[in-house]
């Protein structure tokens, strides 16, 4: 049931393609990185996405060019500087996530929940969508229920757009669910099955990808990063390009479990935005520095939880914005608010006070060493990334049970699992242990 | 104080009513005065489409939805425009539009145009032609209308 046990994964983890460079990015989303294993190098085969822009499908991928491989400080990773382990469980709607409208009583309630490991990647393009659904209403004052990244969000956009705006929350960001998540850019990480999301969320799902990708560079070079880019080095003891294959854990499939059973299920997009996303880079066996036979090289966009986080908070309270701390547990709890227009972004707790049963939690693990300024850049090796963020080294096994993207699926327990997170350390301190800084 | 919220709740109400029951409380605009009702052709909209194929779609995409630096033509269209006249609308395309070549559509296909944007937004057809001159216009509200009709249930469906 819990699925843990890294080891399993150990060692068979070494394929990576050029298209899952980005998207295996970590996020709680990382996770998805293990999807990408199932497919062949080239990209054939995929989801068909609309944009396949200049770096076309089965294009040779390009080797970096000498001497740009900069000095690298090694990561020290290592168990006795595990200074927290968090859990996530990601929000995973094999439909895509709610994003429709609803009248209750007197509210128009707009959903905007469901986001799987994509809701940081997606939460501008969603919270987009959602505003101009509410805009319909002709309101001036709007209600957004959640304080995770979606919610937060969406209050702004919609105080953008000119509105009012009152967010009622349980928690407040440091204790919402969002922060427990990788925080990487991985748009597409569980977030949808291919069959139940059907043909059209693709479209959705783009315009979605494209928007956020667009608003975050917003905030690209502000003191403190909020957001910034990271080179992410995807290390293989193998060559690349061989395919995969991921186990099912039971006969049939979402349509007669209920429940997804292979990580062939879940729908890929990222090729559809690849025109904007940067591609991998090979990096020359000469020109790598670490202690693994095959490298490559990529720019990923991610999001430090606490600069963004207060950076957030603090524009819509200059705005304006008010946060009411309440819970709510049933529709019929909408009755007491003054806003007739609601947009609802509970995250995973629309399961209970929504009674949405489509919602199935998917569980992921990161654990956290202090900050290392220093070290610039991440890396991924055996079914483990790491990647140094502004509020420390994040360590987080993508693929522990060996599952793929099933990893976690269905599974509740938000709990920390130290032997979970001392074998990942364990694989990326082994890692650098074998690392020879002068060769980079 | 009391007046100005009950005005303001009213407002979101009538809205509201509106967006469930599409056309039904159309007329009803928010701080407008009703002086005449909205009726294009289905024709009429129809060649709306393929001018907005040709003119438009480039910028707002082909669902209207635009992009980053373009303004979605659904959702927020409804709250940019409402509380005008037609003409308002009318008149800005006319003027500003399409941003390549600014008034280079007669009014009758910038009418059109408007008929096609008003169907993509749940306006319903009817028996008359939107004019396409601005007096004409002037009296016609902007309809308030959702984009996406929202589903009367007053519990959960996924």
């Amino acid at each position: 049931m819990t699925g843990f046990g890294v080891e399993s994964a150990l060692g068979k983890f070494d394929i990576v393609r050029r298209r899952d460079v980005f998207a295996g990015s970590l996020a709680l989303g990382g996770l998805a990185a293990g999807r990408a294993l199932a497919s062949d190098p080239t990209g054939a085969g995929l989801p068909a996405g609309s944009g396949a822009g200049a770096k076309a499908t089965g294009e040779s991928e390009r080797t970096a060019l000498p001497g740009t491989i900069p000095p690298l400080v090694p990561i020290r990773a290592h168990v006795d500087q595990i200074v927290d382990i968090k859990v996530c469980l990601r929000p995973f709607r094999p439909m895509g996530p709610r994003l429709d409208v609803e009248r209750i009583g007197d509210k128009l309630v707009v959903h905007n929940y469901g986001h799987g490991g994509s809701g940081w990647s997606l939460s501008w393009g969603s919270a987009e969508i959602a505003v101009g659904k509410a805009l319909t209403a002709l309101p001036r004052q709007v209600a957004v229920i959640g304080c995770g990244i979606v919610g937060l969000t969406s209050a702004l956009v919609a105080q953008r757009a000119g509105l009012d705006v009152t967010i009622y929350t349980k928690d407040m960001l440091p204790h919402t669910r969002s922060v427990r998540a990788n925080g990487s850019w991985t748009p597409d990480s569980r977030i949808a099955l291919t069959t139940p999301a059907g043909p059209e969320f693709g479209d959705l799902w783009e315009r979605m990808a494209r928007y956020s990708w667009k608003s975050y560079r917003d905030y690209l070079g502000l003191p403190g990063n909020p957001i910034e880019f990271r080179d992410s080095y995807i290390l293989s003891d193998k060559p690349f390009g061989s395919t995969q294959e991921f186990a099912s854990t039971g006969p049939g499939d979402y349509a007669s479990n209920g429940m997804p059973r292979s990580a062939s299920e879940f729908a890929h997009y990222s090729d559809r935005i690849r025109d904007v996303i940067p591609a991998a880079e090979v990096i020359a066996g000469h020109d790598n520095p670490f202690p693994a036979a095959y490298a490559k090289r990529e720019a990923v966009m991610i999001f430090n939880f606490g600069g963004y986080g207060h950076l957030l908070l603090s524009e819509f309270y200059q705005a304006g914005g008010k946060v009411v701390i309440r819970e709510f547990h049933t529709p019929a709890d909408l009755k007491g608010l003054k806003e007739k227009v609601v947009i609802n972004c509970p995250g995973l707790a629309a399961r209970d006070w929504w009674s949405d049963k489509t919602l199935i939690p998917v569980r992921g693990q990161t654990a956290w060493l202090p900050p290392q300024p220093d070290v610039k850049y991440g890396v991924r090796y055996n079914g483990v990334s790491a990647l140094s963020k502004s509020d420390g080294i994040l360590i987080q096994g993508f693929n522990a049970s060996g599952l793929g993207e099933m990893d976690g699926v269905g599974n509740s327990f938000e709990h920390a699992d130290r032997v979970e997170a001392e074998n990942a350390v364990t694989t990326i301190g082994g890692l650098f242990s074998r690392f020879s800084p002068r060769r980079g | 104080m009391m007046a100005f919220n009950a005005l303001r709740r009213r407002g979101v109400l009538l809205s509201a009513c509106v967006v469930v029951g599409g056309l039904v409380c159309a007329p009803q605009v928010r701080g407008a005065e009703r002086t005449g009702t909205v009726s294009y052709t289905a024709e009429q909209a129809e060649h709306g489409a393929a001018l907005y194929k040709q003119n438009c779609a480039v910028c707002h995409g082909g669902t209207l939805d635009g992009a980053f630096d373009t303004p979605s033509l659904r959702g927020r269209l409804i709250s940019n425009w409402s509380g005008t006249t037609l003409d308002k609308v009318f008149h800005y395309i006319s003027k500003a539009m399409p941003l390549f070549a600014p008034g280079s559509l007669k009014p009758a296909d910038n009418a059109a145009i408007v008929a096609f944007i008003l169907r993509e937004n749940d306006v319903a057809p009817g028996p008359r032609e939107l004019p396409s001159d601005e007096g004409a216009l002037k009296k016609i509200s902007f309809p308030s209308v959702g984009g996406k009709r929202a589903k009367k249930t007053s519990s959960t469906s996924p």
